[in-house]
């Protein structure tokens, strides 16, 4: 190379890193500010509203030490009027979403059976979930249920703040192998770990190397395209690549037999599918059909019309509307409030256009309103910018022996700016 | 390429990337209102709402703070903190640019104040956390918004002056700039395509 290339490049290299330099200081001066929730009211409100509904969740307790445990409980029903865009959860994996393994998921169960891979889910039904948690880094933290959907993506349910106090270095997670040994998956081999990260980052690093110090990419490109690949290649190219083959293999190979050695009884990762039955379906008196629907938007207010029939033997009444996590209740509806469930996604501004019971074999048209600052705050009405604006979300209601009844409702809606 | 060339290049690439990043993070204020994270946000004391203003019969799109056209206009303010749902909260619409932070309310008396009142929510609980504001401006000028807040012996006041039937402002990052680079494009292809054919048909 000619001392004028080398010039050259050397010039070069140091825009190079002043380009660098420059990006990092941009990054430092650009407000990142640290984040502790997950963007949820970012999520497109038909994923929200019409996949999969959350009830009775609960976050026990609320306070946790390091080491700790803790458990999340609920229930899920996925809506008859799951969104044609949106993948069927044929495949769904049932997950926590949190702001980093801030704890660690000790067991899942869906309807009291262990499950810790995906599976099919039925539209239609409810299934019933119980998440044990160990509390490992201090601080306040968002925690969510959440369906993943394969052909979805991840379907995050209503969040709670959990605390965890302490000091994260006191954290262990002690389990007993085949082999009766027992070890802290918290610190257990590593430094192992970093040894195989930085071998094969540094293999790797060679490799891309060792072609970009010969003429870059698009140079070899045009002369490939040009005369083929006979003026590209040296004896030294064909040398380094049998030498990198011949360790990768080696390192494989050699890793392999060492574990093998080492830890001679394993258990593979599971894979297959999870089989869990859907919880039976209960009885219910209420039909529900919907036949109009708008939202009020300086208002925020969603006013359905709805024809309830009661098929049941004692009169029912409306006390909930529960959609996207967000409850709506009203005075019925607070009787049954669990008084721990997140105070920021209760709204107190359900009403009916008659509060009067629907008796036993009646069918009655019920106007009922939804309204809270929480449609917009919680980001839900952004569906009426979608080509498909429909709401969902399940109405409850209790007959006079406080036996419960959830149906899910759905319909279209239309945005208005005044009371029609 | 040249070195020369290089380096204009990595100098274009670091000076646009300080302008385009050097308004990131910022919020554009204006009195209590500012636009923050693509929202319009209110600012009272310790607590935020959620401003969005309509005009249903003559705008598409919601505005923030200057309101675009006269007519008929609808305001929501949406409590952003909980706190706020027990607390009272007053509203009111004032005319003139006598008042522009939150203190020149206090230096003004309460008949000037009811005197330059055109719009008025006395104070209540908004157990739904959201209040309505529905009023039509009849005619051009400079107005002024001033929500108190008030609860457990305590009153925040939030001023933002804003203006009626001035039009929509121009931003000039998203409404002129990528007018301004597509031309400035089109024309430095153009007068380099003449350039070298130019050059192309000059005798050996």
């Amino acid at each position: 190379m000619k001392i004028k290339n080398m010039l050259k490049v050397g010039v070069m290299g140091l825009y190079g890193a002043a380009v660098g330099a420059a990006t990092l200081a941009l990054t430092v001066a650009v407000d990142v500010t640290p984040v502790a929730a997950h963007g949820e009211r970012s999520q497109e409100p038909f994923l929200r509203m019409r996949t999969i509904q959350w009830y009775d969740m609960r976050w026990e307790p609320k306070v946790t030490k390091v080491n700790d445990i803790a458990t999340m409980t609920g229930k899920f029903h996925l809506a008859e009027d799951w969104p044609r865009a949106v993948g069927k959860p044929e495949r769904a994996f049932f997950n926590v979403g949190s702001p980093s393994p801030v704890f660690v998921r000790l067991s899942t169960k869906l309807n009291g059976e262990p499950t810790f891979i995906s599976g099919p889910l039925v539209i239609g039904r409810d299934y019933e979930f119980e998440v044990k948690l160990k509390a490992r880094i201090p601080g306040r933290h968002h925690m969510h249920a959440m369906v993943n959907v394969k052909e979805a993506g991840p379907i995050a349910g209503p969040a709670s703040w959990m605390n965890i106090t302490g000091n994260w270095d006191d954290f262990t997670n002690p389990i007993k192998t085949l082999t009766g040994e027992t070890i802290d998956t918290e610190t257990f081999n590593f430094a192992n770990g970093i040894f195989w990260h930085v071998l094969w980052t540094g293999l790797g690093i060679f490799w891309i190397g060792y072609y970009v110090a010969r003429p870059m990419f698009l140079p070899r490109s045009r002369v490939l395209l040009a005369y083929g690949d006979e003026l590209l290649l040296d004896p030294m190219d064909r040398k380094v690549a049998w030498g990198v083959a011949i360790l990768t293999c080696a390192l494989v190979w050699g890793g392999y037999r060492y574990t093998e050695s080492k830890h001679p009884y394993t258990v593979p990762i599971q894979a297959g599918e999870s089989k869990v039955e859907p919880l039976p379906i209960n009885p219910n008196p209420v039909a529900i059909k919907v036949t109009h629907a708008n939202y009020d938007v300086p208002g925020r207010a969603l006013r359905v019309t709805m024809d309830i029939t009661n098929n049941g033997d004692t009169a029912i009444n409306i006390g909930e509307f529960t959609t996207a996590g967000v409850r709506f209740v009203n005075a019925l509806g607070r009787e049954h409030l669990d008084p721990d469930y997140p105070r920021e996604l209760v709204a107190t501004g359900l009403t009916l256009d008659n509060d009067a019971a629907i008796e036993p074999g009646e069918t009655r048209e019920v106007k009922m309103e939804a309204k809270d600052a929480l449609w917009e705050v919680q980001r839900l009405m952004a569906l009426l910018g979608d080509p498909e604006s429909r709401f969902g979300g399940l109405l409850m209601t209790w007959d006079e022996e406080g036996n419960r009844y959830i149906n899910s409702i759905a319909g279209a809606v239309i945005p208005v700016f005044t009371r029609l | 390429m040249s070195i020369k060339t290089i380096k204009q290049f990595f100098i274009s690439v670091v000076v646009a990337s300080g302008l385009v990043f050097s308004g990131q993070g910022q919020v554009q204020a204006h009195g209590g209102l500012a636009l923050a994270d693509d929202l319009c946000i209110l600012t009272v004391g310790p607590y935020t709402i959620h401003f969005t203003g309509y005009q249903p019969l003559t705008q598409e799109e919601e505005f923030c703070e200057d309101i675009p056209e006269i007519g008929k206009t609808v305001v929501a303010l949406d409590y952003v903190n909980d706190e706020l749902r027990p607390m009272e909260t007053e509203v009111r619409i004032v005319t003139g640019s006598r008042i522009l932070v939150p203190d020149d309310v206090k230096k003004v008396s309460a008949e000037d104040l009811t005197s330059m009142t055109v719009y008025h929510l006395p104070a209540q609980v908004y157990p739904s956390a959201s209040i309505m504001i529905d009023h039509t401006f009849s005619e051009k000028g400079k107005f002024a918004g001033i929500v108190t807040v008030s609860g457990e012996g305590k009153e925040w006041i939030s001023v933002f002056p804003f203006s009626v039937g001035e039009g929509r402002r121009i931003n000039w990052m998203t409404d002129i700039l990528p007018y301004v680079l597509l031309v400035a494009a089109v024309a430095f292809f153009f007068l380099r395509g003449r350039k070298k054919s130019g050059q192309d048909g000059t005798p050996a």
